[in-house]
């Protein structure tokens, strides 16, 4: 028989020195539910799989898995106990073919010799059992990574788990894609399966849990079956205090043009998608939002801009001045700022203090630069203040930056690509791994520049934020606008369908 | 977590000190394995390295190629680049400044030393400026471009010094040069020279560069993360190129040190690998231009106290060499004791 309790957790704790990572975890997860954990950024949620997993062994507390009492010291064990774990990032390799990835780890056969027909069998019908369509020969490179995500569910079914959890699953998806991984999940339910889905959008919680756990500074803060909760009692949990994220969006009147991009066509750079022929306008006191599937040519868009990626044809136009391949602290000194799309690649150096920082891309700018050498007096007055102004928590000026969190790391990037006033902002993920919190100050800062008239080109996977934020949307894909409208006259399946490479008719209006 | 200047100093040498005290216990183990007191040896040694004026000046004097090699790797290393070439730019840098030392003759003694200084300085930049360019234009990795052309160096100077400026003599060496291109002593007899009093201004001049100059931020940037450098406006393909010539010049320097201080002319392969150890020292200074000073006098200090060691008790004065060879291997383990103090101390959230 079945045990009723699929997973308890109890008064679990994981410290890393000082930092309580986990501080007393509670999780009970009945057999054959779809069990939603919800926390912020840095709540303990990935502490607690990776415990779960094996990944690392926790200080105290118990796990009972179907009743029997387990403690893991790698994956191999967990995977054995029929445990499997789709990660936020993939874990394929990219010259190996979807079947081989799918059975890497797990290689049928005797000796060296690997069984592929037998394997082939049984990946297919589990393919065909839950309607997941893999062209199993594939290289994974070629595939988007949409399916690159459908090869990591196929792969944890392989292994037989009955335990399956799946780390922000709807990152990279489009709605479609949502909806059709939800009756997938939905499915493995009806097989008996249980599945543990960790997010932090709560409004796919409420479509697909039935019950919900919500962690909050490495401790559970309480679990509900879903019909006692809404979204605005989760975000008060998750938060610990009334969220508003309703925004109050005042009517601007567009008015000068700031940027116009004619016919933008970007060089191929490593298979990374270019931009092909792009067209678009933004005036002073304008929100343009644009939407796609991660690596439809946002990178090329921005970097085209910036002068960070060769402009093969077409034209930008800044205030009425060409701006091609001008070098991109030049345009930092006229007022194009940049928040961009990956922290700790693209937007700080690790390895620097809170103030080192704080003036990257403004380093030779005048105000912290006297007689060749950094005036450190004019540029702790600055950091200060933004400091100050943006709310952000730091111990000290000379603090690492990795010391802080993901949050107020994200508010020093913006607190510096605001300070000078921009005319353009360029916002890349603004909002990307920071907490609720961190969320609503981000997005009031930004309706702040649009009243103060900047113009504001957004681009982001968040198709929520985008439509709440922007005047405009335009949707992106393979380098292409597929169509552009006002916020209110898109729905989410019209935006999906283009995401997905459908032009619907109607909605070509220019950009 | 806070830290306040002083804990976070501490932090930042201690992987340093681990090395050199983990070096210093196992060299212990050898002495007792030798059937000699290392108290008695190591005081021994201490005392030959800093026992009165006459040894601190040898300990300097034995120092002062390391600080010139350890400076111009950390500046190619602060920009990502490994220069593993000092050798070779050592090596001609040193005999550039010897030809002008001796094609020379009656200039004031100040200009003639800085011409040979300037030779020197240009021949390590010229031989930077390949690797640097293969580096730039075509992705060629610096470490086999620089290790290449020590190779190169090593024969040309060879060459130049057997056929072309060979004293008659069995030696294979150059001619003297004019007496005003030597780099005056500062304790004679000690071989200690200017060059010491150059090297250390070196270090406070980059030091400054490093850390109080929007072009030191840029190569650190470059070094560090060159994703953010290039969205912050940096082109670091243009650092790379200057980081690496200005580690080649520095380099030259190193050799001209040598040649102009010590030895007065050019000796056929004088180095027993300053080039190479330096790299150690770098990398024992934590690539800081005021690090590396105390690391290089340690290694002055090893050779020149082991040597004293050797006379004093029935210890030999590789000794000294041994402890430097520890000190690299545990400096190389940094990473080990980085990543495992860190998670000991504090640990990673998430």
């Amino acid at each position: 028989m079945v045990h009723k309790e699929a997973l308890v957790i109890s008064g679990l704790k994981k410290y890393f020195g000082h930092v309580k990572a986990n501080d007393g975890i509670d999780l009970v997860v009945r057999t054959g539910t779809i069990h939603a954990i919800v926390g912020e950024n840095g709540a303990g949620k990935s502490t607690l799989m990776n415990s779960l997993f094996g990944l690392h062994q926790p200080d105290s507390g118990e796990i009972y898995l179907w009743g029997e009492k387990v403690l893991f010291s790698s994956p191999l064990q967990a995977l054995a106990h029929g445990i499997g774990m789709v990660h936020q990032h993939f874990m394929l390799v990219e010259a190996l073919s979807v079947l081989e990835n799918i059975i890497l780890g797990a290689e049928p056969g005797k000796g060296i010799l690997l069984n592929y027909k037998n394997s082939r069998k049984t990946v297919e019908e589990i393919c065909h059992k839950y309607g997941l369509e893999l062209d199993l020969d594939a290289l994974v490179e070629n595939v988007p990574v949409g399916i690159q995500q459908r090869i990591e569910i196929v792969k944890v079914l392989y292994r037989g788990a009955r335990l399956i959890i799946l780390d922000e699953p709807t990152a990279v998806l489009i709605p479609q894609e949502i909806d059709r991984m939800f009756e997938i999940l939905r499915e493995f339910k009806r097989d008996g399966c249980t599945v543990i889905f960790i997010t932090h959008k709560l409004h796919e919680v409420m479509a697909l849990a039935d019950d919900v756990t919500v962690i909050r500074d490495g401790r559970t803060v309480g679990h509900w079956p879903i019909s006692q909760v809404n979204e605005k009692i989760l975000a008060r949990q998750m938060v610990g205090r009334e969220v508003v994220l309703d925004l109050v969006k005042e009517e601007t009147k567009p008015s000068e043009l700031i940027l116009q991009v004619q016919g933008l066509q970007t060089e191929q750079v490593n298979g990374d998608q270019s931009a092909e022929d792009l067209s678009f306008n933004i005036r002073a006191g304008e929100i343009l939002g644009i939407v796609g599937v991660a690596g439809n040519g946002q990178d090329a868009l921005i970097e085209g801009i910036l002068g960070l990626r060769k402009v093969e044809k077409g034209e930008i136009l800044y205030l009425g001045e060409a701006i091609n391949g001008v070098n991109t602290s030049h345009l930092r000194q006229k007022g194009i700022s940049c928040i961009s799309a990956d922290r700790l690649k693209t937007g700080l150096v690790r390895e620097f203090s809170v103030r080192e920082n704080a003036i990257l891309g403004y380093q030779k700018s005048k105000e912290f630069v006297s007689k060749l050498l950094f005036h450190k007096k004019k540029i702790n007055h600055y950091a200060q203040q933004i400091i100050k102004e943006f709310q952000i928590k730091t111990p000290s000026l000379d603090a690492l930056i990795t010391q802080l969190s993901g949050g107020n790391q994200q508010k020093l990037i913006i607190g510096r690509e605001l300070h000078a006033n921009p005319k353009l902002i360029i916002a890349v993920q603004p909002t990307r791994g920071v907490d609720i919190g961190a969320i609503e100050f981000i997005y009031q800062v930004l309706l702040e520049c649009r009243r103060k008239n900047a113009a504001i080109l957004l681009i982001s996977n968040e198709l929520e934020e985008v439509l709440s934020l922007s005047d405009r949307v335009a949707v992106l894909y393979q380098g292409r606008f597929m169509g552009s409208n006002a916020p209110n006259r898109l729905t989410k399946e019209s935006i999906g369908l283009m995401m997905a490479g459908v032009r619907t008719e109607g909605e070509g209006e220019p950009v | 977590m806070n830290m306040n200047p002083i804990k976070h100093f501490i932090w930042q040498i201690l992987p340093s000190i681990l090395a050199v005290l983990c070096a210093l216990l196992i060299g212990a183990v050898i002495i007792i394995a030798i059937g000699e007191n290392p108290l008695q040896a190591y005081t021994a040694m201490l005392q030959g390295a800093f026992g009165d004026t006459s040894s601190w000046a040898e300990t300097l004097q034995r120092a002062t190629p390391y600080i010139f090699g350890a400076l111009a790797f950390l500046v190619a290393a602060r920009s990502g680049l490994f220069n593993i070439g000092l050798e070779g730019q050592m090596y001609v840098g040193a005999i550039a400044a010897v030809i002008v030392g001796f094609s020379l003759h009656n200039l004031p003694s100040f200009l003639h030393i800085l011409l040979a200084l300037i030779a020197a300085a240009l021949a390590g930049y010229v031989w930077a400026i390949i690797p640097a360019l293969l580096k730039v234009k075509s992705g060629v990795h610096e470490v086999i471009s620089t290790i290449m052309l020590n190779y190169v160096a090593y024969a040309l100077t060879a060459y130049l010094t057997v056929h072309v400026y060979h004293e008659p003599g069995a030696v294979a060496q150059t001619y003297q040069v004019d007496p005003g291109a030597i780099l005056p002593a500062l304790m004679p007899p000690s071989k200690l020279n200017t060059g010491f009093i150059l090297a250390i201004i070196l270090a406070i001049a980059l030091y400054i560069f490093l850390f109080h100059t929007p072009w030191g931020y840029n190569l650190r940037v470059t070094g560090l993360n060159p994703g953010a450098g290039r969205y912050a406006g940096i082109k670091s393909k243009r650092i790379i190129l200057w980081a690496m010539l200005l580690s080649g010049a520095i380099g030259g320097l190193m050799g001209a040190e040598r040649s102009l201080g010590v030895y007065g002319r050019f000796i056929n392969s004088f180095s027993p690998g300053y080039g190479f150890t330096a790299i150690a020292v770098a990398l024992l200074g934590q690539n800081h231009p005021l690090g590396i000073i105390p690391a290089a006098i340690l290694f002055g200090a090893l050779e020149n106290g082991g040597s004293f060691m050797s006379l004093q008790v029935n210890v030999p004065r590789e000794l000294g060499l041994i402890l430097e060879a520890l000190i690299i291997v545990f400096i190389a383990a940094e990473h080990f004791f980085r990543v495992h103090l860190r998670s000991m101390m504090k640990g990673d959230k998430e």
